[in-house]
């Protein structure tokens, strides 16, 4: 019981000093390289309050995706520039002084409000059975709030086509032809990729899993293959690419519309439930991995050209 | 003793505030972009540690549901970001001027 509060406590205090840190590095490299190891420390709190659906998507998205992201932007910009250390000094103590007080106010009202009633967790685990999942969490986005996540697949959606057309003509630097290690790598990895992303969507119905994590481990085998000695190129003419990226949004829009005859938007009849979910999830998975495959080929600047025509 | 999750939201109260500040104050926008990420972090550790209130039992499933949703948005807002900052980055290349069309 100590140790482990010891622990906690030492975990959160450093998450403090390491998103100080992460904002106090002189160049761009350095301060993704500490944001991404942020993110994964950041998965380990998420462990220690009972979060792992969490802790896996912070691990795979927060901290890969997002770290994977900001490289390859950074591969038009620039790594090794250190930031400009011009800082207006004008807003400098004002706005410094007024966080500090939301910190403060922020911090009084968690600890007075801690010991209210939980919210719904008696809720949702009452019609747990009626979900079509044994996932508490996957119950809630897929089934309960599932319009949120119907919303949030839109947004994604959106976010991959705005990337895809502010991408222009390919401006990063060329990439280096794989050598024999990356090569290596990419055989064995590939059919582990292609066995896990599936097990991740099935077992996302009973334990901790789901699309997003699964879909952030098809962007990463997408990734992968970009570097590769055969990049996919992802243009929207292509038919694959074009279906793959709308198949989850207009699969969920499409069940949301079916279910319009039972009398709710996306209420599914408790015996059909199990189905749907799993039908959307697949969808799901395919469209995030595209989406965040087409997001870091934009960030990097190729996605109009050939990476390997670039070399 | 204080609970373990009250340490946690605590701490995501404080990465927030620090990401807040940084978002706001500094001038360099790939900075922002990586506050903003922090600033979103904090926020979700906040959500995470208020989901694990009650010592016993389960966790409450709706703000996790909430927090795996905001990651997803986070990162499309991340890489819309930097899609725009690329953009800026090459439309300020002296050498690369943009066709008008």
């Amino acid at each position: 019981m100590t140790t482990g509060l010891v622990f906690d406590a030492v975990l959160a205090f450093s998450l403090v000093v390491l998103a100080i840190i992460t904002l106090r590095q002189r160049t761009p490299g350095e301060a993704v390289v500490q944001l991404m190891i942020f993110g994964l420390l950041l998965a380990l709190s998420w462990l220690r309050v009972d979060a792992t659906d969490l802790a896996l998507t912070e691990a795979a998205i927060g901290s890969g995706v997002t770290g994977a992201l900001l490289l390859a932007a950074l591969r038009r910009t620039g790594f090794g520039k250190p930031f400009p250390s011009a800082v207006s000094a004008w807003l400098r103590y004002p706005v410094t002084i007024g966080c500090a007080l939301l910190g403060v106010v922020l911090s009084l009202v968690v600890m007075h409000t801690w010991d209210s009633p939980a919210g719904l967790t008696d809720l949702a685990y009452a019609h747990l059975k009626e979900s079509g999942t044994q996932n508490p969490v996957t119950a809630v986005i897929l089934n309960y709030r599932s319009i949120d996540t119907l919303l949030e697949i839109g947004v994604l959606l959106v976010a991959a086509l705005s990337v895809y057309t502010l991408s222009g003509p390919a401006s990063g630097t060329p990439v280096k032809p794989p050598g024999p290690i990356f090569r290596f790598y990419m055989r064995i990895m590939t059919p582990i990729f292609w066995l896990v992303v599936p097990y991740m969507v099935w077992v996302g119905g009973r334990a901790p899993g789901g699309a997003f994590q699964a879909g952030a481990l098809l962007s990463g085998l997408g990734a992968l293959t970009l570097l590769g000695p055969s990049p996919w190129p992802l243009r929207l003419k292509r038919r694959v690419v074009r279906w793959g990226l709308t198949l989850g949004f207009s699969l969920f829009l499409a069940a949301a519309a079916w279910m319009w005859q039972y009398g709710n938007l996306l209420a599914y009849p408790p015996d059909q439930a199990k189905n749907w979910i799993l039908l959307i999830e697949i969808a799901c998975t395919l469209s995030i991995g595209i989406s965040l495959t087409i997001m870091f080929a934009g960030c990097a600047g190729w996605l109009h050209e050939d990476p390997k025509r670039a070399s | 003793m204080p609970p373990p999750a009250l340490l946690y939201a605590l701490a995501g109260i404080w990465i927030s505030v620090i990401g807040l500040r940084s978002v706001l104050v500094e001038e360099h926008f790939f900075r922002k972009i990586v506050a903003s990420n922090i600033f979103g972090s904090g926020v979700f550790l906040v959500l995470v540690a208020l989901a694990r209130r009650a010592p016993e039992g389960p966790p409450d499933p709706v703000p996790q549901g909430m927090v795996l949703t905001g990651i997803v948005v986070a990162v499309s807002a991340t890489a819309l970001m930097l899609a725009l900052l690329g953009h800026l980055h090459d439309l300020e290349k002296p050498d690369n001027q943009e066709d008008p069309s």
